[in-house]
């Protein structure tokens, strides 16, 4: 298995070919939401360094402070800094964000090579799962999940993937079934492959590209349906520094102090807008149908 | 070494949600056998089911019926077991080189793979027969660390076909090995694929639309018409003496690279083949055949031996003659 | 003498890709004389349909002509204004694509796309043009054209929808009629159907044609002139028993001997090493000289330009003499 993995992610670099890459850097948009993207990142990174205070510092003489130098997006209802917040949240919101995404790829992903691989019962079994989840709206589902399981960042994590993995069956169930009629799966039969390496070896490499950007399109809506549960209450407890959970501390004081909301606001916004501009260039670039030879 | 006997291959086809499932008969009914070393000729236009027929008999679609005997086994009835030893002995290579190799594997580890898969030798002896078998069809090392897109069409060919005899199995099928490739390159792989033949003793199913490449290559020739054989005889005497309307047909519509033949006698026929969907009775030709009479509209016409080794389906086989249809 | 129908000049057009203009035609000059069958062939990428569709301006918009003129009846079409253009499209030449399943438009009727074209060239009223349409398709060999007529293209047959097209490029009885690789899409008895065709409107119409293929057979069956390309060059041009019997460039040669050594039972075919260049980075000199049997150090030096060896065969070969 380790082996495998291995193959795969050696695969995965493969994508990233210098043709590709050149092309990605001449993509306007790509490259704000590859800035945009980066700045978040460093942020998360060096939170330890760049935030001036802990996330968790009270200090009750300096509640509710404006925006000042000292403090560049103000103090909160207990007077913790808001930018180190921000600065600390970046890697919750991130965090969250790209787990969310393994875990929803993993099931949708084994799902769709499965249902298009084997087409017959199953297929149509696993089809109608995914339509069914398609068609409930996935925050009522994931508030549901999440009601159950109880609040938590981890339990928020489980309940937005479990809702929201049909996106990659649909796609790696179509790549897969106009994969499997095609040559080189024939040839790998011939050759005497077994499903299992012709799922892995043949068809799942030549689905990663979709798959690279379906994720890049799909962490937006991951950091906004955990944000969104956060605010609600059902995720991060305090004094975690979860935007959303940010927003919901917040919003009591949104007249007299609305620096508290807005910073937060606008990180979860600019994190999901660079992942947007960064899926729809890389889909450009990397979806040889969209580009112009 | 291969006998086939009576194989057929349906597709289902259904269209819309009420109408009644209807079979489309690709392969209907076809037995012919091959001796080791021959080449076997199948041509036929599209829809002359000659790619399905390549496919079922290596068992890459599962046969509707029919015995299809290698080497005195039934494949047709083979365990997950026996089948993995039989496709050690057998290769196919497709007509689109690229799709026919996986774009995200190395040349190498297209090759490795059938080692691998059957277990056979390890690190530097797989790496051995792997340089081997490139050398064979004329790639050398520095191919080794390619992506297929990285060669050209003739080279992807030669990878396609260095993954077919990489096993040393006794039958290859070549479906239209040669057809999406340009001239000068078809003529390289068409070389290729003989020199093979000849130094690993292989026998090939060689399946084709080119009458003049089938004739250059087989040595008996299988003519295919909607699913089912025309005529079957050894390649030279076809070409000097076809007995099927059809298969005249064929010959005379070839555009010959000889302005000298521009004014040659022609068999023509009218109108354009069936759907498979919607197969006439009797005789499936006789909608364009010049020669049809109301038996041909009723009744299937069986096989008539015309000479040795020389099969037509054709009630008049013994009456009509085209030998005024030479070639050159 | 017959009249010069179309004659193109030092013909240069070139690709834009993100490597720079990538030329696709080089200083190509060519002559077709009215009433004759010219053919172009050449392998893939040799630039013969590049060639063709320059001519009526239908090159896609990633491309460039750089230099050249393109005389049709006396008339630069490179520099005529795009109503003269459209003019002369359709109603004094016509074109064929490769693909008859796309070159029809879906969301019409047969019959309708082929009434149009006597519509908007000839003014014709709708009615005439349509019983002329039903006559035009039973002509072409379309079977009880009357009804078929009212049919959508999806339910033709390839080799119908080929027929169809032709009918709609002939309704106005051009005097050239460019077909790039007509049949390569049909099975060969339906292209001995279409060839057959294609004949017997050059002989009731008097056209034209200019064909482009990389079959050797249909070079043959079909035309009177030949001329021979190879990566974006006219290597040789001739009359057609010339080029067959004796041809000069080693080119053709190697492609002529390939198909049709294609005889002998198993026995090794002639054949031509390598594979087509990269036309991102051309062999100096003779663009064939790497695979060429015949290369002296002139070929590798220097590019060979159009001699003429007979007054109807020219090549472009330093070394003709010894080829042929």
């Amino acid at each position: 298995m380790t082996r495998l993995l291995e193959d795969l992610r050696k695969k995965a670099y493969s994508v990233y070919r210098s043709e590709e890459v050149k092309l990605l850097i001449r993509h306007r948009r790509g490259v704000v939401g590859l800035a945009l993207l980066t700045i978040i990142v460093f942020m998360a990174l060096t939170a330890d360094l760049i935030a001036p205070r802990r996330f968790d510092e009270v200090d009750t003489a300096l509640r509710l402070q404006p925006p000042s130098l000292k403090h560049l997006f103000g103090t909160d209802h207990l007077g913790r800094d808001v930018f180190s917040r921000i600065v600390y949240g970046a890697r919750i919101a991130l965090w969250v964000g790209i787990l969310v995404v393994l875990v929803e790829a993993g099931i949708g992903v084994t799902l769709g090579l499965i249902s298009g691989y084997y087409s017959g019962f199953l297929d149509k079994v696993i089809s109608a799962f995914t339509d069914m989840l398609w068609a409930f709206p996935p925050i009522i589902l994931a508030l549901a999940i999440v009601t159950i399981l109880g609040p938590g960042l981890t339990n928020v994590v489980i309940a937005v993937a479990v809702v929201s993995w049909a996106p990659y069956a649909r796609i790696v169930r179509a790549k897969t079934q106009s994969l499997v009629s095609r040559e080189f799966v024939m040839a790998a039969r011939a050759i005497g492959e077994s499903d299992l390496s012709i799922m892995f070896r043949y068809i799942l490499p030549n689905t990663l590209v979709s798959i690279i950007v379906l994720a890049t399109l799909t962490i937006p809506s991951a950091i906004l349906y955990t944000t969104a549960l956060s605010f609600l209450g059902f995720g991060a407890q305090p004094p975690t520094p979860d935007w959303g959970a940010m927003l919901n501390e917040g919003k009591d004081y949104i007249f007299g102090a609305p620096w508290n909301s807005i910073f937060p606001g606008v990180f979860i916004t600019l994190t999901a807008l660079s992942f947007n501009l960064l899926g729809d260039a890389l889909r450009d670039v990397l979806d040889p149908k969209l580009r112009l030879r | 070494m291969l006998t086939v006997r009576n194989l057929r291959k349906y597709f289902r086809f259904k269209r819309g949600l009420l109408s009644t499932v209807q079979y489309i008969r690709a392969v209907d009914d076809v037995s012919f056998s091959v001796d080791r070393g021959v080449t076997l000729g199948v041509v036929g236009e599209s829809g002359s089911g000659k790619t399905t027929l390549g496919l079922t008999v290596l068992r890459l679609l599962e046969p509707t019926s029919g015995e299809i005997v290698f080497n005195g086994v039934d494949v047709a009835k083979l365990s997950k077991k026996g089948l993995k030893s039989f496709r050690r002995s057998t290769g196919i290579v497709f007509q689109d080189p690229y799709s026919s190799l996986n774009p995200r594997m190395r040349v190498k580890e297209i090759l490795e793979r059938p080692l691998k898969i059957h277990g056979i030798g390890s690190g530097e002896a797989s790496l051995d027969s792997v340089s081997g078998v490139l050398e064979d069809v004329g790639l050398g090392e520095e191919h080794l660390m390619r992506y297929p897109h990285e060669l050209s069409g003739g080279q992807q060919q030669r990878v396609a076909i260095a993954r077919a005899i990489i096993l040393k199995p006794q039958l290859v099928v070549l479906d239209e090995p040669t057809s999406s490739l340009d001239v000068s390159v078809q003529a390289q792989i068409l070389n290729l694929l003989l020199d093979l033949q000849y130094r690993y003793v292989l026998t090939y199913i060689f399946i084709t639309h080119d009458l003049l490449t089938a004739r250059h290559v087989s040595d008996v020739i299988m003519v295919m018409y909607l699913g089912k054989v025309v005529e079957l005889s050894r390649a030279h005497e076809l070409f000097l003496n076809p007995r099927h309307p059809y298969t005249a047909t064929l010959l005379s519509s070839i555009p010959l690279p000889d302005p000298k033949l521009k004014t040659r006698k022609r068999m023509e026929v009218v109108g354009e083949p069936p759907s498979l969907l919607n197969l006439p009775k009797g005789c499936r030709f006789h909608q364009r055949c010049p020669y049809a009479t109301d038996k041909c509209r009723l009744e299937e016409p069986g096989f008539t031996r015309v000479g040795d080794d020389h099969l037509v389906a054709c009630h008049y086989a013994h009456e009509l003659s085209f030998e005024g249809f030479t070639l050159w | 003498m017959p009249e010069k129908i179309l004659e193109v000049q030092n013909l240069k057009v070139c690709y834009e890709t993100g490597r720079g203009c990538v030329k696709a035609v080089d200083d190509v000059s060519l002559t077709i004389f009215e009433g004759e069958a010219f053919c172009l062939v050449g392998e893939t990428g040799c630039g013969k349909s590049t060639l063709a569709l320059s001519i009526p301006r239908l090159l896609p918009p990633n491309s460039r002509v750089l230099d050249g003129r393109i005389l049709f009846k006396g008339k630069d079409l490179l520099r005529v204004d795009d109503s003269e253009l459209q003019r002369i499209r359709g109603k004094e030449m016509a074109i064929v694509f490769q693909n008859p399943m796309t070159s029809l438009n879906p969301a019409y009727r047969v019959g309708y796309q082929v009434a149009e074209v006597p519509v908007t060239h000839l003014g014709m009223s709708w009615d005439k043009a349509l019983t002329s349409a039903v006559n035009q398709l039973s002509k072409v060999g379309i079977p009880d054209a009357g009804i078929r007529a009212r049919d959508y293209p999806h339910v033709y047959s390839g080799g119908m929808k080929q027929r169809s097209m032709i009918a709609m490029m002939t309704t106005c009885k051009p005097s050239l009629l460019i077909a790039d690789e007509p049949t390569t899409a049909l099975d060969v008895t339906i292209q001995a159907q279409i060839l057959k065709l294609l004949h017997s409107l050059r002989v009731e119409y008097g056209l034209t044609l200019l064909l482009i293929t990389h079959n050797f057979g249909i070079v043959a069956e079909v035309c009177d002139r030949v001329g021979v390309m190879y990566s974006g060059k006219i290597v040789e041009v001739g009359e057609v028993t010339e080029i067959f019997d004796n041809p000069l460039h080693p080119y053709t040669r190697g492609l002529i001997e390939c198909v049709a050594s294609r005889r002998g039972s198993k026995a090794r075919l002639n054949q031509i090493p390598g594979s087509l260049p990269n036309p991102l980075n051309l062999p100096s000199g003779c663009r064939f000289h790497p695979r060429c049997p015949y290369t002296t150090y002139l070929c590798m030096k220097e590019e060979p330009t159009m001699t003429e060896a007979t007054s109807n065969h020219s090549v472009a070969c330093h070394n003709y003499k010894a080829v042929g």
